[in-house]
């Protein structure tokens, strides 16, 4: 089981990062996309006038990603730590504390840029609340990190459980 | 116990987005004339009209998970983290989080397929993460187990 979340987590972390890589190369050519913002530009000069709001929309989403990649470098870790069967380690506690940092992180980055792709769309004159999968993903990744950081409290009022008994015998 | 209940706050907010994401499509497909005007476009999916069925049956299990996460919650909230009841719902919820993600990932890739390449990847980013988010539940309901076990160990040795 470990093995398999193991190739699953840097499966994961190779698709964001081609994924990245790929937004990265796309970006000076012709069309950029992000699932907050899409611009579709024809030349240099119109990439210039466009607003500064989706400048920052594009900027966040990279960031969102950046933080979501640290998490589950973080994540990869500790997966490293559980293949060898050690699970009371106090980097495995650290490892997983830190991922679910991130990913509350880049859950909050992501709700800002969602904001300011709402306040985009409210400039322009149309305002509109939409009820779709959008709103649950921050939610989704704040759930997940929450759980990893809880998951490290798990594992470290255990650990120190394991180490009594280790002291008592 | 500050984070468990913060958790529990954040997967009802959760629960109550989905059961809205529910009552708002069933309504619209079932007692309302507002889709008609985009039959149409299911005609390029590979599904056809059954694609907003399927997906909705695999948010469902994703939704029926979150119960059980709630379920498991609730009893970590009432007997402290290391008890043996909460992790028979944790385990649940990990088995609907793995098929809500296997499926949504199959489905993810047929569509890729069918479409070639233009609905991207980007979703089943989310399925993997679901699958992982399973497997770390098994995990965690293998370390409540072994802490429950410790746990009974200092409380019979003291």
């Amino acid at each position: 089981m470990i093995r398999v979340l193991k190739l699953l987590i840097d499966a994961l972390f190779i698709l964001l990062c081609l994924g990245l890589s790929g937004f990265i190369f796309i970006l000076p050519f012709e069309i950029y996309s992000t699932r907050i913002v899409s611009v579709q530009v024809k030349s240099f000069e119109e990439l210039n006038n466009l607003p500064f709001l989706y400048w920052l929309g594009i900027i966040l989403s990279i960031i969102t990603y950046i933080l979501f990649l640290i998490g589950l470098n973080y994540l990869k870790k500790t997966t490293n730590f559980f293949i060898r069967n050690t699970f009371f380690h106090n980097t495995i506690i650290k490892c997983l504390k830190r991922s679910g940092m991130f990913f509350i992180l880049s859950a909050i980055v992501l709700s800002i840029a969602y904001i300011i792709a709402w306040m985009l769309e409210a400039s322009k004159g149309h305002i509109k609340l939409i009820l779709g999968t959008n709103i649950m993903i921050p939610l989704f990744l704040c759930i997940v990190g929450l759980f990893f950081i809880l998951q490290s409290e798990i594992l470290d009022r255990a650990k120190s459980f394991k180490d009594e008994n280790d002291l008592t015998v | 116990m500050k984070k468990i209940k913060l958790l529990n706050a954040m997967v009802i907010g959760l629960i109550v987005i989905f059961v809205m994401f529910f009552i708002g499509n069933i309504y619209l497909t079932f007692f309302s004339d507002f889709m008609n005007q985009f039959d149409h476009i299911y005609d390029d999916f590979v599904f056809g009209s059954s694609t907003k069925f399927i997906v909705l049956f695999i948010s469902s299990l994703t939704f029926v998970g979150l119960i059980f996460i709630k379920k498991g919650l609730g009893v970590t909230l009432k007997n402290e983290v290391f008890n043996s009841k909460s992790s028979l719902s944790f385990v649940v919820a990990g088995y609907f989080f793995l098929l809500s993600g296997a499926l949504g990932g199959v489905f993810n890739i047929i569509s890729f397929i069918h479409s070639n390449g233009i609905t991207g990847v980007a979703s089943f980013g989310q399925d993997l993460l679901l699958v992982i988010l399973s497997f770390i539940l098994f995990i965690v309901v293998d370390i409540i187990k072994d802490g429950n076990e410790l746990r009974l160990d200092s409380e019979l040795t003291i």
